[in-house]
């Protein structure tokens, strides 16, 4: 589903970011990115949406590559993913509820039909109560639910999520997880960045580590996640 | 665009302008005062260049003829006059107009005239200039040649005032250039950076909606119609001063 080919990323003046990144994630698949702090994973996933364009090198999404694509052709792209961040990027003038249905607002759903989605997806992720509530009204762990929910919200083939359990304690961050692995239960692909390695033990099934740029491991294991059924 | 996108674009300008109400009014205000300025100059410069050509017109060269020219002299002078490229127009004055007019304009004091010959003033053409020769320098030299022409005794017209208007009508040239361009140019940064401001406030909101995947369209359209919008509010103002245009009374000013 994803391939990278000798993707490489330098930036101005001439900072390496990745050096010579080959990789291949099928569909389905529930991948930790690791590594030290400047290591790149977050350069990685932003390679992943198009944040950012590598210096060289091919980035294949279900055979498309998405280094030429248009502007157009980006948020079509992005439409296809969900993206969680350590900060939630929630806007806090919005409810929770019109957070999540933001996302399938500018996908064409109708308001109804968006604010029926976001609805039931906040009250499966245990915010039944909190949907009309503003972000900044929320604890740390609510807001995460919520940009999980908006993240979800358009069914998308791949998610990334960057340091989501950063600003959560370890129960949250542990709850968090297992929302990850539901999601991932739909087919998702899901690819996390993390240097939490207790949560990486626990919930990695493939784990690739960055060390300056470069691809130190890329371990697979099979695991058995507690309290998952 | 969809309705759905369009429902949605109508909702984000309605919600923006619900959530920073003065964000939204210090936009506006800023961009009607602005533009308002600007409009009101180059309206004032408009109804300045009015009120000159409308002096310009009242431009008149007067050529006295020979008293002894017959009518057929007198025709065949107009018809050469009227092909000079500065004439717009000419009149021809008779002697008998010329005694009647000069009555008229004494009024009730037109006895003094009494005892005098009516054959007393001479004919003459009034002669309009052309509006790109209304220039003292243009004037001048047209002068010159009419006081060549066979038949012709006198030519007489108001050198000093047509060098004034020709001085006025250059520094109010300048002027609009310079001070219209510096004005110009103040209303464009003005502009500019009062709509980067605005956009800096929603930074969050267009990054979001990136990372959405909202189109391009989507994103701008609210901002458009939002500019747009604080835009239109200062139009009916302006309108109404360009309706107000005093060009109409001013043509009444004339030297």
């Amino acid at each position: 589903m994803i391939q990278l080919f000798h993707v490489f990323k330098t930036y101005p003046p001439n900072s390496q970011a990745l050096n010579d990144i080959t990789l291949e994630i099928d569909k389905g698949e529930f991948v930790f990115l690791t590594g030290p702090s400047g290591a790149g994973k977050t350069t990685l996933l932003k390679l992943l949406f198009r944040e950012e364009e590598p210096t060289n090198g091919q980035i294949l999404l279900n055979g498309q590559n998405i280094n030429r694509l248009n502007r157009r052709g980006v948020a079509r792209l992005r439409r296809q993913i969900g993206l969680v961040f350590q900060e939630f990027k929630l806007l806090p003038r919005l409810t929770a509820l019109e957070n999540v249905a933001l996302a399938a607002e500018v996908v064409g759903t109708s308001k109804n039909g968006s604010h029926t989605k976001a609805y039931h997806l906040l009250r499966e992720l245990g915010l039944k109560e909190k949907y009309t509530a503003k972000p900044l009204t929320l604890s740390g762990g609510e807001q995460q639910r919520v940009a999980i929910a908006r993240a979800v919200v358009n069914d998308p083939m791949l998610l990334l999520a960057d340091e989501p359990t950063g600003n959560l304690d370890a129960e949250i961050a542990d709850e968090t997880m297992r929302m990850f692995l539901k999601i991932r239960e739909r087919g998702t692909t899901i690819i996390i960045a993390s240097h939490n390695l207790e949560l990486i033990k626990r919930y990695g099934t493939r784990i690739i580590s960055l060390r300056h740029g470069f691809v130190a491991d890329d371990l697979q294991k099979v695991v058995r996640h507690e309290g998952m059924h | 665009m969809k309705l759905a996108p369009l429902g949605f674009v109508v909702r984000r300008v309605r919600n923006n302008l619900w959530e920073l109400p003065w964000t939204h009014v210090l936009t506006a205000a800023t961009m009607a005062t602005t533009l308002f300025v600007f409009g009101a100059f180059m309206l004032l410069q408009e109804n300045l260049q009015n009120l000159l050509k409308a002096w310009g017109e009242q431009i008149q060269v007067n050529a006295y003829l020979d008293k002894s020219l017959d009518a057929a002299d007198v025709q065949r002078l107009l018809a050469r006059v009227r092909t000079f490229p500065e004439v717009e127009g000419v009149r021809h004055i008779s002697q008998e107009q010329a005694w009647r007019d000069f009555q008229a304009a004494l009024g009730a004091q037109s006895g003094v005239l009494e005892g005098l010959p009516q054959d007393v003033l001479p004919a003459s053409f009034e002669i309009k200039i052309r509006e790109n020769f209304r220039d003292g320098p243009m004037i001048e030299d047209f002068v010159n040649r009419l006081k060549r022409e066979k038949g012709i005794a006198l030519v007489e017209y108001p050198q000093e005032w047509v060098d004034r208007l020709s001085l006025v009508v250059l520094a109010v040239q300048w002027v609009k250039w310079i001070f219209g361009g510096a004005l110009f140019l103040a209303t464009f940064f003005i502009v500019e950076s009062t709509v980067k401001l605005a956009l800096l406030a929603r930074r969050d909101e267009i990054e979001i909606m990136q990372l959405v995947g909202a189109s391009e369209a989507m994103i701008q359209a609210p901002f458009g119609l939002h500019f747009n919008g604080c835009a239109m509010k200062f139009q009916p103002s302006v309108f109404w001063v360009r309706s107000a245009n005093f060009t109409s009374s001013t043509r009444a000013i004339s030297p």
